[in-house]
């Protein structure tokens, strides 16, 4: 567990190589040892995911053009010189006027309302390649202020992270709603636009 | 996972596949070519009934002849319009509620907004719709009764639509409407009113596919079909099961009057909040037939790993996830004129008595 400000610094201003989290962790075995393995795993199969990725594609110049991908052309540089980012792991950001950093965040889609909780979609911002997962959340966690927002259709965020106060930090769980969601119109004529052009051929 | 061995000229084949959350079926019909009804993704992202067929060899731009999407929901359409854009021979047939002026109106009405990373909830739609329009591919926009696909020489096979009625898409436009909260994202309703059933009439077999269609008022959903459409047609000797097997899409006269005794029947699971098939379900279905098997189990695959300290303010907060993905399966049959069928079980398919085993 991260329990003084400074550890946490150390972690979040490390660049996150395929095997950096792992030699951090060596480094200091008294701090973060759970968290830091699980941390490591996940690091190392993203990497291996993008570096299967790029096995398979066939037109390497252009995947170099591509900033958050790691170009490698072997296992053995992944393992050992190449960065790995993970673009959302303990960002700091502001949230209803505090400052978090960020451990995971989701994008959320309600899907349905029960009695005692919501059904949601959610999508992981954090590792961004993890497959969509349902969450039930109870309508307690979501401030009355958001509860009229809380309808099928809305996009919200949950981020779990640290909230600094006063010096002092602790663990915490955010919802936002997104208030306005843009555009449609044009998407919305072009389908029904098609939809017309595109008679039924006869029998 | 996929097996590679085509089948041969003379063989019926279908091939029900599903991941717990998707449902694709690909019918072989002896000495003709392919079908595929719905469409959904597999662990490599690419659709699944595409993968399936490239893996036995099929020529999809050649020996795909019809393309049926039974209705607008995420785990019957997700990559059609690479489906469809691999088979450009293929007549694409649709629900046939899109085309009306209601539903235009209602989608002007609504608006459909961007969701972030979840989308419009109409970009699948727009992407068929696209690839259509660019290969011009023949078009059938489904009601009751209408022919998807007939044999060129005189009726050797009929593929044919088995609904919605008037009366479903009137159930339909007025869910529709009662849904429509804007400035959210637009997802399709719950409801399974413009669901698009069909059979297969070959020379000696039935074909029954009842993709999601349920029960609901005179006039509508299995009892439209059983008392208005189906008529004299005889016995069906395959059914994929309406509905990932729930109760609201059971309707005892189909089981007694348009399918053979023990026939053989398949479903795909639902692996969301309220799972289907309960085991209530599966008692039910077994109750009428022991060759039932389903394409994949309702529950997730794995779960995630993520740092204790996200774990610990899940646990505290009660808030519960559960994994999108389960283990992807296929129910494969095969058969020639005459003969049984033989059923072989490939991934996390299983025999239905099985589907909610650890």
């Amino acid at each position: 567990m991260l329990s003084t400000a400074s550890t946490y610094r150390e972690l979040a201003n490390a660049r996150i190589q395929g095997s950096s989290i792992s030699n951090w962790n060596r480094a200091r075995p008294d701090v973060f040892p759970s968290d830091s393995e699980v941390l490591g795993t996940i690091v190392n199969n993203a990497a291996s995911r993008l570096a299967s990725s790029e096995r398979q594609s066939s037109n390497p110049a252009k995947n170099a053009d591509t900033p958050s991908q790691v170009r490698s052309p072997s296992d053995n540089d992944v393992e050992t010189k190449k960065v790995v980012e993970i673009p959302n792991l303990f960002r700091a950001r502001k949230i209803s006027g505090q400052w978090v950093n960020t451990l995971q965040e989701w994008e959320g889609l309600v899907v349905s309302l029960s009695s005692e909780y919501f059904t949601a979609r959610l999508r992981d911002l954090t590792l961004l390649n993890q497959s969509d997962e349902f969450a039930e959340i109870p309508y307690a966690e979501i401030d009355p202020s958001d509860r009229e927002r809380l309808v099928e259709g809305a996009i919200f965020h949950m981020i779990i992270g640290y909230a600094r106060r006063s010096g002092s930090q602790r663990r915490e769980t955010f919802f936002y709603f997104r208030r306005y969601l843009p555009g449609g119109t044009r998407r919305v004529q072009k389908v029904i636009s098609l939809l017309r052009e595109l008679q039924d051929d006869a029998d | 996972m996929m097996p590679t061995d085509p089948p041969s000229g003379d063989v019926l084949e279908i091939c029900i596949l599903s991941r717990g959350y998707g449902e694709s079926i690909i019918i072989k019909l002896p000495e003709r070519g392919w079908f595929i009804i719905d469409s959904h993704l597999d662990d490599s992202g690419s659709p699944a009934a595409l993968s399936y067929l490239n893996s036995v060899g099929c020529n999809t731009e050649e020996d795909v002849q019809a393309i049926l999407l039974t209705h607008w929901h995420d785990d019957h359409v997700a990559g059609a319009a690479k489906l469809i854009a691999a088979c450009p021979n293929a007549v694409i047939a649709l629900s046939g509620f899109l085309q009306r002026d209601e539903f235009a109106q209602f989608l002007e009405s609504r608006g459909a907004p961007e969701a972030g990373s979840f989308g419009t909830g109409i970009d699948e739609l727009e992407a068929v719709l696209e690839v259509i329009a660019k290969t011009k591919q023949p078009r059938k926009w489904c009601w009751a009764e209408k022919n998807i696909a007939v044999g060129r020489d005189g009726g050797t096979f009929r593929f044919e639509a088995l609904s919605p009625s008037e009366r479903d898409f009137e159930e339909f436009i007025t869910a529709i409407a009662q849904m429509a909260v804007k400035g959210t994202r637009l997802s399709p309703p719950p409801r399974n009113d413009s669901s698009v059933a069909s059979v297969f009439e070959l020379p000696s077999e039935l074909l029954l596919f009842g993709a999601d269609l349920e029960n609901g008022p005179k006039g509508s959903g299995w009892i439209a079909v059983h008392n208005a459409v189906w008529q004299a047609r005889g016995k069906a000797t395959f059914f994929k099961v309406a509905h990932h097997g729930s109760k609201g899409a059971d309707y005892e006269p189909v089981w007694v009057e348009m399918l053979i005794e023990s026939v053989m029947c398949a479903l795909t699971p639902w692996n969301r909040g309220r799972k289907l098939p309960k085991q209530r379900d599966v008692d039910r279905i077994l109750g009428r037939t022991k060759m039932a098997y389903a394409a994949a189990k309702p529950k997730a695959a794995k779960k995630p790993k993520r740092l204790n300290a996200v774990e610990r303010s899940l646990r505290e907060a009660n808030i519960k996830l559960t994994s999108e993905d389960s283990a992807q399966g296929l129910v494969r049959m095969r058969k020639v004129a005459g003969g049984d069928w033989k059923v072989e079980l490939f991934g996390a398919a299983c025999h239905l008595s099985d589907v909610l085993a650890a």
